[in-house]
C-alpha cells in the first residue's frame, strides 16, 4: 500500500492546479460573494488550514452495524466465557492475550501492537445512553450526542469544531481572520473538520463548517466549463456552497496526493476504508491539515455464520487494525513527522454491542453494550503498556442486561468528557452544555491522555 | 424569476416530480406541449394498469425467476476454487442483467410514474445485494416478483409478498430462525434470528417509534418462524412454511393474542400491522417526503395517512390523493436528484432525441448501460445495493456534499461527451427546464465554447439537479 502512495515530498505545484486556484480566484469570488452569509468558513476555507489552532488530532472512526465488542476483545478469563459465547468463543491459544483477563482477536494484531507501545485503550462494557436495538436510532444517538434519538439537530463532533473554534478564539486574541459578523455562529478559524468518504455523516453535521473528502474517479473536465457551471449555481445556495469547497478541496488534494485518482480506481469499500485511512493519516500529519477527522466502516452487523478466529468478522476486524496502523503510518511520515502522532487520539465506536450469545445462526442479534477503543500517541500509558479501563458486569446469564446481552457498566460519554477535557482543555460546563448535553451526571473519565 | 405560465411549470412538475424525466412520447426535445392541457390527467392514466417489463434488451440478457436462480447457484455452490468462482459469476450475470433490464425500462417507459413508484417500494421493503452473495443474483427477481405486481395493488398485499419472498428471507435472516420450541429447535438447540421480526416493525410498517417494545419483536420473530426457503430435497428455490421449525403456541404481540395455528399466525400478525394507525403515518410521510419535500408538512401527512386508513391501505388511492394534493404542485424544484434519478432522467432526455427507437443503439447499447451503471458505482448508489435495511435515503443533505456535486458535475460533462449527441443545448434547455429556470441558466447555456459543454452545464444546471 505504501509503495502505491509515495509520501509527500515538499508542495509541488502542478500547473494545472496553479490554473485552478486563479480560476477560483477569478469565478468563484463573482459568483459566490452573493452567499457570504450562507459560506460560514470564508471564501478559502482551504487556506484557512494555516490559520494558528489546536495542534491536537481527534479522529473518530464510526463502525456502522454494531460491532462484537465480546468478539473484538474477549474476556476469555470470565468464568461464563466459554458457555455464554459458545461455538463463538475463541480459543485462548489464538487470542493475542494482553491482559490476563481480555484477549484481542488474532485479527487485530496491528493493534496489539500499538498497545504493547502504549497506545491503546481498550474500554469494554460501554454504551451510549440508547437501550432499544434499532441500528438507525443508536447511531443518531452516537452521533448526535443526544440521550434520545433525533434529540438534537447537530452532530457532536461538528459542535465540538465549535467549542474549540470559541476556546481558540478566546485564547488566540492575535487571530483576527475572522469575515464573519459578531453573533455569527460559525467558525472564527475556518475549517478543523474533514469528514473521510463522500458525503457528511451526521456526526459532522451543524452549523459549523466542516468538509467531507473522498479521491475521484471521474475524469477532469475543463476549467472553462467548471467556470460556467460556477456562475449558473448563483441562485442555488446549496449547490453552490458545495461546488466551492470541493474545487477548493480538489486543489489542495491535487498538491497532497498527485496520485488520487489511481487510488480512487480501487473502489471496493474495505479497500477503500484503507485508501481513506492512509489519506486521513497524511493529511492530519501536515500541520496546515485538518485536525478533526472522522472515518466510516460497515459490515458489523452479523447476523449469521460470524466466524471465529476466521471468517466473516475476522476479516472486518482485520480491515480496521490496518487502517489504525496506516493512520499512525502515514502520519509518522509526514512533514510533521512523530510529533503530529504524539497529540492524536483516534475513537473508534460503535452503536451498540450484539448479544451475548451466539443465535440460531452462528451470528449474534442486536444488544446493548459494546467495546470502545482508543488509539493514539497522546494516550497516557500504563507503564508503556496500553490499558483496559472497566467496570466488567459479567457474562453469567444473571449478569446479562435483559438476559441478553453485556450490561453496560460504562457510558460512552463519560469516556469523552473526560477525554475532551484532558486533550484540549475544555471545561466541564462546557462540554455538557455544548457537546453532551444531557450528560452531567456522569463522572468524565480523566487521565486517559 | 421565471416568466412561465402556470400550465408550464405544472407541465414540468409532472413530467420531473412524478415522472423521471422526458418521455418520447411527448415530443423531441424534452417537450412538455402534449401534456400542458392536463398534468394530472396524465399522470393518473399511468396508474390504471401496470406496464409489461419488456422491452428492447438484447438476447443475451434473459431474466430469470428467483426460484431458477436459486436452484442454479445450488447447483453450482461447492467448496472448491473453480465452483466458488462459477458462483460468483452467475452471481455477477444475472445482476448485471437485472441491472441493465431495470435501467432500461425506466428510461424508456411511457409510465414513467409507475417505474417511479417501482423504485419507491422496492426502496422501502430493501433487499441489498451488498450484503450476501447468495442475495446478489436474486435482487432483480425479487422487485420483479415481489413488488412490481403489486404497485397498483394495497399495502398489506405487498408486505405479505416482501417478507415472504426468499431474497427477504436470506437477506435479513429469517430463512434460518428457529423456534426453541420447536421440532427442530428442540432437536438441534438452534434458536431466534430477530432481525428480520424487528426491521418489519422498524422500517416496514410501524416505524421505529410506532409504539413496540423487545418482548414484540421476539414475540414476531416466534411468529414468523418457519418462513423460509423449500429445502433442496423437496425442489429448492421457492417460499415454504415448515412446521417443524415454527415455535408453537399462541404470542402475544403489541398486545394481542395470536393463537393461529402454522403459517395463518403470521399472516394475520402482518395484516394487523399493516393496518395499524402507525403504519399509516410512516407511510404517509416517506411519500410527502418523496413527492413533496425533505420536510414535509404536518397536514400533508395527515391528508396522506387518512386516505391509508380510509381505504385500507389502497396504493392507488394514494397516488391519487397525491396527484391531486396542491403541495407538490407549488415548489417545482423543493427535491434534489439522488444519482439514480439523475442519470435516468438524463437518459430520458437523450432517449427523446433519438429518432431510432429500434436499434440496438437507442440510445445506448448494453454496453453504455452496463458503464452508466459503474458510474452508479462512483455516485455509491449501485442498483439494489442499499447500504441497510433503510435503503437509500431520500433528503437533499444525504446526497449533496462537495465531493457528491463535484462528482454530479463532472459526470455531466462526461456524459455529454460520450455522447456527442446532434443537438441545440438552447433549444433542448428551453424545452426541458424552460419552465422553471431565470435568464442566467439559458444564457450562459448559450454562451457555452461547444454544443458538448453547453449539453453539460443543462445537465448539470441547478434547475436539472432537481426534480
Amino acid at each position: 500500500m505504501t509503495e502505491q502512495n509515495p509520501p509527500i515530498s515538499g508542495k509541488a505545484t502542478s500547473i494545472h492546479q496553479i490554473s485552478r486556484r486563479k480560476l477560483l480566484k477569478a469565478w468563484g469570488v463573482g459568483s459566490v460573494l452573493g452567499l457570504s452569509t450562507v459560506l460560514s468558513g470564508g471564501l478559502f476555507p482551504g487556506q484557512a488550514f494555516a490559520a494558528a489552532r489546536t495542534d491536537k488530532r481527534l479522529v473518530v472512526i464510526i463502525l456502522r452495524g454494531g460491532m462484537d465488542g465480546l468478539a473484538a476483545l474477549a474476556p476469555y478469563g470470565d468464568p461464563a466465557y466459554r458457555q455464554t459465547r459458545g461455538d463463538l468463543a475463541l480459543d485462548q491459544d489464538v487470542l493475542l492475550k494482553v491482559d490476563p483477563f481480555f484477549g484481542l482477536h488474532p485479527a487485530l494484531s496491528p493493534l496489539a501492537n500499538l498497545y504493547k507501545q502504549g497506545e491503546m485503550i481498550a474500554l469494554p462494557a460501554s454504551a451510549t445512553p440508547y437501550r432499544n436495538r434499532s441500528h438507525f436510532d443508536a447511531q443518531n444517538v452516537l452521533e448526535l450526542g443526544s440521550d434520545k434519538p433525533h434529540a438534537l439537530n447537530s452532530g457532536w463532533l461538528n459542535r465540538l469544531v465549535g467549542a474549540i473554534n470559541v476556546l481558540e478564539g478566546n485564547t488566540r486574541k492575535g487571530n483576527t481572520r475572522s469575515k464573519n459578523k459578531a453573533g455569527s455562529p460559525t467558525s472564527p478559524v475556518g475549517e478543523l473538520g474533514l469528514a473521510f468518504g463522500s458525503g457528511l455523516p451526521l456526526i459532522m453535521r451543524g452549523d459549523h463548517d466542516v468538509n467531507a473528502w473522498s479521491p475521484s474517479a471521474m475524469p477532469d473536465t475543463s476549467d472553462d466549463y467548471m467556470s460556467l457551471v460556477q456562475r449558473i449555481y448563483g441562485n442555488d445556495p446549496l449547490l453552490s456552497e458545495n461546488l466551492t469547497k470541493a474545487l477548493d478541496l480538489q486543489a489542495r488534494s491535487e498538491d497532497m496526493t498527485g496520485n488520487e485518482k489511481k487510488m480512487a480506481k480501487q473502489n471496493n469499500s474495505n479497500k477503500s476504508f484503507l485508501n481513506l485511512a492512509s489519506l486521513a493519516g497524511r493529511w492530519l500529519g501536515d500541520p496546515d491539515g485538518p485536525r478533526i477527522a472522522t472515518l466510516e466502516l460497515g459490515g458489523w452487523d452479523t447476523h449469521a455464520r460470524q466466524g471465529t478466529e476466521g471468517g466473516r468478522l475476522a476479516n472486518n476486524l482485520d480491515i480496521l487494525a490496518r487502517g489504525i496502523a496506516s493512520i499512525k503510518q502515514e502520519m509518522t511520515k509526514s512533514t510533521d513527522g512523530a510529533s503530529s502522532w504524539s497529540k492524536t487520539v483516534v475513537v473508534a465506536m460503535t452503536e451498540f454491542g450484539r448479544t451475548a450469545h451466539p443465535n440460531g445462526n452462528l451470528g449474534t442479534d442486536h444488544g446493548t453494550a459494546g467495546t470502545a477503543f482508543l488509539f493514539g500517541g497522546a494516550l497516557k500509558s500504563d507503564g508503556g503498556k496500553g490499558r483496559i479501563i472497566h467496570n466488567w458486569p459479567g457474562l453469567a446469564k444473571a449478569q446479562l442486561y435483559e438476559n441478553r446481552d453485556l450490561n453496560p457498566t460504562t457510558d460512552l460519554r463519560a469516556i469523552m468528557l473526560g477525554l475532551l477535557s484532558d486533550h484540549y482543555g475544555l471545561s466541564q460546563a462546557v462540554l455538557t452544555r455544548d457537546i453532551y448535553p444531557g450528560s452531567q451526571g456522569l463522572r468524565p473519565f480523566m487521565g486517559l491522555v | 424569476m421565471s416568466l412561465s405560465s402556470t400550465k408550464e411549470i405544472s407541465a414540468f412538475v409532472a413530467v420531473q416530480r412524478y415522472g423521471m424525466g422526458p418521455a418520447r412520447s411527448l415530443g423531441n426535445n424534452g417537450s412538455m406541449k402534449p401534456i400542458m392541457s392536463d398534468p394530472r390527467g396524465w399522470l393518473e392514466s399511468q396508474i390504471k394498469t401496470p406496464p409489461a417489463f419488456t422491452s428492447g434488451l438484447s438476447k443475451q440478457t434473459r431474466l430469470e425467476s428467483s426460484t431458477n436462480i436459486i436452484k442454479q447457484v445450488a447447483g453450482k455452490r461447492g467448496d472448491s476454487e473453480a465452483a466458488k468462482k462459477a458462483v460468483r459469476s452467475l452471481a455477477k450475470k444475472h445482476y448485471l442483467n437485472e441491472s441493465v433490464a431495470r435501467f432500461h425500462q425506466a428510461v424508456t417507459s411511457e409510465q414513467p410514474l409507475y417505474e417511479r413508484l417501482v423504485l419507491f417500494w422496492s426502496n422501502h421493503f430493501t433487499v441489498s445485494a451488498n450484503k450476501k452473495n447468495v442475495i446478489r443474483p436474486i435482487v432483480g427477481a425479487y422487485e420483479r416478483e415481489a413488488i412490481r405486481p403489486h404497485v397498483l395493488g394495497t399495502f398489506p398485499e405487498m408486505l405479505r409478498a416482501a417478507i415472504q419472498h426468499p431474497a427477504m428471507l436470506l437477506y435479513l435472516d429469517n430463512a434460518s430462525s428457529i423456534g426453541p420450541n420447536s421440532q427442530a429447535g428442540k432437536r438441534r438447540g438452534k434458536g431466534l434470528n430477530e432481525n428480520l421480526a424487528r426491521e418489519i416493525m422498524e422500517l416496514h410498517t410501524l416505524g421505529v417509534n410506532g409504539g413496540y417494545t423487545q418482548d414484540d419483536v421476539i414475540a414476531l420473530a416466534k411468529i414468523i418462524t418457519g418462513w423460509t426457503l423449500t429445502p433442496r430435497r423437496q425442489g429448492g428455490g421457492g417460499y415454504s412454511f415448515i412446521e417443524r421449525l415454527h415455535e408453537p403456541g399462541s404470542h402475544k404481540l403489541l398486545g394481542k393474542n395470536y393463537s393461529q395455528l402454522g403459517e395463518s399466525q403470521g399472516l394475520a400478525a402482518l395484516d394487523d400491522l399493516a393496518l395499524h394507525p402507525s403504519t399509516a403515518k410512516f407511510i404517509a410521510t416517506k411519500l410527502a417526503r418523496h413527492f413533496i419535500a425533505d420536510e414535509p408538512a404536518k397536514e400533508d401527512i395527515r391528508t396522506l395517512s387518512k386516505t391509508y386508513l380510509a381505504s385500507n391501505g389502497d396504493l392507488k388511492a394514494m397516488y391519487r390523493t397525491l396527484i391531486r394534493m396542491e403541495a407538490p404542485w407549488r415548489s417545482p424544484l423543493s427535491k434534489v436528484k439522488s444519482p439514480y434519478e439523475l442519470l435516468i432522467s438524463s437518459a430520458r432526455l437523450m432517449a427523446a432525441q433519438s429518432n431510432d427507437i429500434t436499434s440496438s443503439k437507442f440510445p445506448f447499447d448494453d454496453r453504455a448501460y452496463r458503464r452508466l451503471i459503474k458510474t452508479l458505482s462512483t455516485f455509491e448508489q449501485l442498483p439494489f445495493s442499499a447500504p441497510s435495511p433503510a435503503g437509500w435515503p431520500d433528503r437533499a443533505v444525504d446526497w449533496i456534499s462537495p465531493k457528491a456535486t463535484l462528482n454530479r458535475i463532472e459526470w455531466c460533462h462526461a456524459f455529454a461527451q460520450a455522447l456527442r449527441p446532434q443537438v441545440n443545448p438552447l433549444e433542448l434547455a428551453r424545452e426541458a427546464i424552460g419552465a422553471v429556470s431565470g435568464p442566467e441558466t439559458l444564457i450562459w447555456i448559450e454562451r457555452a465554447p461547444s454544443p458538448v459543454e453547453g449539453l453539460a452545464l443543462l445537465l448539470a444546471s441547478p434547475e436539472w439537479q432537481r426534480r
